[in-house]
Parts: C-alpha cells; structure tokens; sequence
C-alpha cells in the first residue's frame, strides 16, 4: 500500500530532487526567453509561482464538482483566469516587468507545469497538500530560471543590474566582469545573451545534474548491493 | 443519466467561466482606475532613471512640432518638468531622434538650472538616457558619447564630424541633434517657467522669424578704430544662417565718445549685414547698451528700409549729433569689414572669377525621373571676369532604402559654354543621412568625372546619387538652354 508523503517532501521535493526544469525538463521555452536578465527571471518565476498556486488551489477545491468529461477545458480555465490576473496586476503595478516578459506571461496558460500540476496532483489531493505542490513547484521553477540568468547576465554583460525591472529599488549595477561606467575593460560574451547562450547554459546545467544524480544513483546501487551481501554472509554465518 | 452528465458538465463550466469572468472583471476596473489616477504622477523609467528619487511631472501642454536638426527630424514625445517643491527647476525631456539604422533610437535626457540664450553653448545635461532597439552593440558609442556630454569630456557645440567616434557614426549624430533640440527647448522653457521673458540673443532680435541659428567666428580679430568723432570696436562677428539658407554677418560693437559734458559716453549694438561685396545691405541692429540721445535711431532705422544711405551726410535734428556721428562711423567701419570679407555662396563657388551675381527672374522648374522628383526653384546670373554662369537652387524627393522620402536641396554652379559645361561648385543646404554622394559630386567639380559618365555608381548612396544627378542633368540643360538666351 503506498503511504501518503509528508507535507514538508510535496513541498520540498520541486524545490530539489522533483524540479520541474532541472529534473524534469519542463517549462524550458521561458527558462531560455527570460533569463536573460536576473531581475526578469525573478519576476517571471514569481509571477509563475502565483498562478501555480492559486490555480493548484481551486482546482484541488473543486475536484468533487468538476466532471471527468470537462476537467481540462475548467483546468484551462481556471489558469488562464489566474494568468490574466497576473497580466492585470503586473501591467498596471511593474509596466517594465511586464513589458520585459512579453508574450511569455500570456504563454503561462499553456505551461506544461501547471497544466501538468493540476492534472497529476490538485485534481486528486487536499487543498492544503495542493497549495504545498504549487508553491514548491513555482519557488523551484524561479530559483532555477534564476540560476540560468544569473549565469547568462554575468557571462553575458559582465554586470548584474538591479532596479530597472523591480523599479521601486534603487538602480544599480555590480561591474563584476567589467569596469566601472566609463571605463571600457569588459570580459563580457555577448554570446551567453543570446538564445544559443541560454541552450548552452541549460544544457551543461542538465549534464550537471544528470552527472550528480547518476553518481547518487550509483552509490546507492553499490550500497544497496553491500548490504544486500552483508546481510547474505549474515545469513550464511548463521547457518553454520 | 447521460442528459443529467451534460447537464452537469455545461452548468460546472458555465459556473467556472462566470466565477472568472467577475474576478477578471472587477481586477480589471481596480487596475483601470489605479492606472488613471496614477498615469500623470509618474514618470515613466526612462525620465526617473535620470535622477532617481526626484520629482518628474509630466507637462501636458501640446509638444513641440518635430524639428529638423543636422542629420534627422527630431521629436520630443514627452516632457517632464523636474519639481522642487512647487518650483521647477528643470526640464528632462523623451526624444525620438529617428532611424540611424533600421530601429529608432529614442533617448531621455535631462537639464536642469538657469540658462539664457546668451549662456546656452554652455550648458550641457545633467543625465542622458539612451535607450535603444536592434543588435546588441549598437548603441555602445551612443551610450559613451551621452556619457561624455554629461562629463563635459566632450562639446556638443564643435563640428559633429569632430565629437563622433568612430564605429555608429549616424547614431551619434542623429544622437547629438537630439540632445541640441531638447536644449534648445529647455532655453525657452525654463525661462517662461521662471516668469522671465525669452531672451533672445541680438541677432535673433534683428532676424526675428527668419532667424535660425548664428555662431561666433572664433578667427575673427577684434578692430578698434578711431575717428574725428569717436573710438570704437568691432568686438565679434557672428556668421548667421537664416531660414531661407541665406548666410549673413552681424558685429557687436562698442561706440565711445565724449559728450558735450565732457564724459565719455559708451553704446553698445549688434549690427546685421547681407547681400555681396557690391551691394551690401543692412539688415537691422539691436542696441544693448544705450545713452540717452535716441535720434540715431532713427537713421539707423531709414537706412535699413533703404531711405538713407549708409554714407550720406544726413544733417540730424537737434540733438544726438554727435551720438549719431559715432554711430554712422561704427556702423561704416562694419559694412567696409562686410565688403572686404564677405563671400557669398556663389562667391566662394566661383572664387576669383567672380564679379556679381544677380537672381534671375526664373519659373520653377519642376521634374521627376525613375529615380526622383526634383524641383528647381531658383536661378542666379553670376558675372565672371572670365564670362558668364548660372547657379540653381533645387529640392530634391526620392525614395530611401527603407521606403521612406528623403529630401536634399543644394545649391549648384555652372559655367563653361554649351560643349563644355562644368560643374563649378556646390552647397548642400538641407542635408540627408547618405552623404557618399558628395564624394562623386566633388570629382564632377574637379573634372575626374563628367555627368555623362555612367560609372557613376559606387558602394552605397545609389539612390541618393541618381536622385542629384538627374537633377543636375536638368540644370546644365536649363544652363544650355539659357545661354541662347
């Protein structure tokens, strides 16, 4: 019989061993459009996070009423009601974040994460289990879109500038592989701001996990087949 | 059982798509009213990255029309004045300065502070933002030359040829024209803000509507002369460039003499003059520093409309004589400058071979061609110690690369009889971003090349070349025509 995991594992698996990008390669279309710029990765990822999670939220509150028949077209619904909320808000409240993300806020609707979230988890699990899933599920997705662009604005620009997309904090830059303003010294590769930056940048990313989970996955193996020996020479040693 | 499952379903759907469409329905009036109450309070990114924490308000009256700089049509889209309080005390401005490329380059920029026409080439912004599309790159120099403006590293005042650097050269100066529109405005705005007339410099004063810019001729050398009535100096020559095209001269200058007291009495006035060495005109003057006899001005006055002449010994009614005296000898000594020095365009064209020039009494020529339509508006009769020339004036239309108009009008020179007409020189009067053309028009002049040869194509500038060519091909025919005449 399976047992039901904890609260703190729904909530915490997304963030690390279940993410939806880095383990499970999803949502990799906005992972490469929007991280360009840490700033709007973050932006992107919050806004993401909001709409997991409400969606999540009422698609878990009204999986006994919504029939077999129609539950996606209302999952659609339901999410793309959520996405227009952040597209009212984040138009109205942060103009340059919106305007920075483009149409990929809009493209939310259709996310495979969400989607997929309220499919396979809010439909069949409690409001407060489904609230957990969408909330780790979207903090996972923004730390990860957030690794990328950190990486591609650093290599990109050689700066990391702050304030331009969040307004209400003080714009300022950190020359970090450039000098000062004015000065002309960069280490910058324009390349990593491009689209071929972000398949570069994702891609060893993956192989870096890929790589680290194989390692894990093979200690365990040999420790599993230790024991399994230790416990066959136990075994054996209590026969004679 | 299956008519209860549809049922089911469409109310479910049904109840799903009302839920959201209230909530969406009522964000989107809290959102809608936010934006308006907000919309005119805040300053977009771009002004308030110009001086982060300050207070922007947006002006609303109309904007100016776009203005024509060296290289580009600027417009002002936006204008923020700066708030201290309930004073302003400055003026940031949102500038569209064109298509140096294929994407516009837009820029906000900011000055702040007291300035007059008088103190105008000194004043430089205080924050440039530039915010430009397309390739990254692109905007680099751009970026660094608003850097170095506001560093005061760099004059937007000296030749653009000389600010630019090398690498966006079109960005830059589409760039600068930009920064000089907006300072322009801000002249004249900061001033009717802080209650004080316009002020406008003499020359603007004397040229009124026709005016368009002068500038100081930094080679002139100052002349102090003395005569029987008074010392004066011709302090500064302005070189002035009118609306028309027309260049002209104007002098300050500073009249001393000694009054029937026995104190010596100082007038200061700017003076305008035009036409050539044989018949020079004057065009008006501007007192800056008065006495307290006026009645020159009077003669000043009736020389500008022609009724007196320069060196006519007019008798003056009683009183200002010898005000009037000092006058006129200051006066002459600037006209004798003018006609010793003046060049006019076709002067400077025909060099010293050039006797006079007159306009002729000319109808429009007009024409268009696969490659443009031209206009040729004006022709001149220039006497020659060797002959005879014509000039024209033209206006020039023709289809850009990116399907957009451009316009160029120039000036051109001929001499030369029917089978040997040459090209002797050329001014361009309203310029156009694609400047090759130039390079092949100076070989006509130097004869490398006639306007019959058809190896005329070079890299670039294709479409602006055929468009003056073919404008020229009319001229020299006009030219041709005219010398049965």
């Amino acid at each position: 019989m399976d047992q039901k995991p904890s609260k703190l594992k729904v909530f915490l698996d997304p963030l690390c061993k279940a993410n939806p990008l880095f383990v499970m390669i999803l949502g990799t279309c906005p992972a490469l459009a929007v991280t360009t710029s840490l700033e709007s990765a973050i932006g992107m990822g919050l806004l993401f996070t909001f709409v997991v999670f409400c969606s999540n939220l009422i698609i878990s509150l009204l999986r006994k009423v919504i029939p077999e028949e129609v539950r996606t077209p209302c999952y659609i619904v339901v999410i793309a009601t959520f996405v227009t909320v952040v597209k009212l808000l984040s138009s109205t409240f942060l103009p340059e974040l919106y305007s920075s993300l483009g149409v990929f806020v809009s493209l939310l609707v259709v996310n495979c994460i969400v989607l997929g979230r309220a499919e396979a988890f809010a439909s069949q699990n409690t409001v407060v289990d489904s609230m957990l899933d969408g909330l780790g599920n979207g903090l996972g997705y923004t730390w990860a879109i957030a690794a990328i662009a950190l990486v591609r604005e650093v290599l990109g620009t050689g700066t990391l500038t702050f304030g331009k997309v969040f307004t209400f904090i003080p714009k300022f830059t950190l020359p970090i592989l450039s000098g000062y303003s004015g000065s002309d010294f960069s280490m910058a590769i324009p390349l990593f701001k491009s689209s071929a930056g972000g398949f570069l940048v994702l891609g060893i990313a993956l192989a870096i996990i890929a790589a680290v989970n194989n390692e894990k996955e093979r200690k365990a193996k040999e420790k599993a087949r230790a024991e399994k020996a230790a416990a066959a020479a136990a075994a054996k040693g209590g026969n004679n | 059982m299956i008519k209860n499952t549809y049922i089911r379903c469409a109310l479910v759907l049904g109840c799903i798509c009302v839920g959201s469409a209230a909530l969406i329905g009522g964000l989107h009036y809290v959102t809608e009213s936010y934006k308006a109450t907000h919309k005119s309070t805040k300053a977009p990114a771009e002004i308030q990255d110009l001086k982060p924490g300050a207070t922007f308000e947006e002006v609303t009256t109309p904007m100016p029309a776009p203005i024509m700089g060296d290289n580009t049509k600027v417009t002002i889209t936006a204008i923020y004045a700066l708030k201290d309080g309930n004073k302003t005390t400055g003026y940031a401005y949102m500038l569209n300065c064109g298509k140096p490329v294929k994407t516009e380059l837009t820029c906000s920029v900011l000055f702040e502070g007291a300035a007059t026409e008088a103190t105008k080439n000194s004043l430089k912004p205080t924050a440039v933002n530039v915010i430009v599309g397309g390739d990254a790159g692109y905007d680099t120099n751009v970026i660094k030359l608003g850097e170095s403006i506001v560093a005061g590293t760099v004059d937007i005042n000296k030749n653009q040829s000389e600010i630019v650097m090398s690498g966006g050269t079109n960005s830059q100066k589409f760039f600068l024209d930009g920064v000089k529109v907006a300072r322009n405005d801000y002249v004249n705005r900061i001033n009717g803000t802080s209650g004080e007339p316009v002020k406008k410099t003499p020359v603007e004063d004397i040229y009124g509507e026709s005016y368009k810019s002068s500038v100081e001729n930094t080679t002139f050398t100052k002349l102090e002369a003395t005569t029987s009535h008074c010392t004066y100096e011709i302090t500064k020559l302005y070189t002035v460039t009118l609306k028309d095209s027309t260049t002209t001269w104007a002098y300050d200058g500073i009249i001393n003499w000694v009054d029937p007291e026995g104190e010596t009495d100082t007038l200061k006035l700017t003076a305008a003059f035009s036409g050539n060495k044989s018949d020079v005109k004057f065009d008006g003057y501007k007192v800056t520093q008065n006495v307290s006899y006026s009645q020159y001005k009077s003669w000043l006055d009736a020389v500008k409309t022609g009724e007196k002449s320069i060196d006519g010994d007019d008798i003056i009614e009683a009183g200002g004589t010898m005000t009037l005296n000092a006058v006129k000898d200051a006066i002459r000594g600037m006209r004798d400058h003018f006609a010793a020095n003046y060049k006019t365009v076709l002067e400077g064209m025909y060099g010293e071979s050039y006797v006079s020039e007159s306009v002729d009494t000319f109808t429009t020529l007009e024409g268009t061609t696969s490659h443009c339509s031209y206009k040729i508006t004006k022709r001149y009769s220039v006497a020659l110690t060797t002959g005879s020339g014509k000039a024209y004036e033209a206006t020039v239309s023709f289809q850009d690369p990116e399907d957009e108009t451009d316009t160029t009008k120039f000036i051109a020179a001929f001499s030369g009889d029917a089978s040997n007409v040459k090209l002797v020189g050329y001014k361009i009067t309203q310029k156009i971003n694609f400047e090759q053309y130039t390079s092949w028009i100076d070989k006509l002049t130097s004869g490398e090349k006639t306007l019959d040869d058809t190896d005329y194509v070079g890299t670039g500038a294709t479409m602006s070349l055929n468009a003056v060519r073919d404008t020229l091909l009319a001229m020299r025919a006009d030219y041709i025509a005219s010398l049965g005449e």
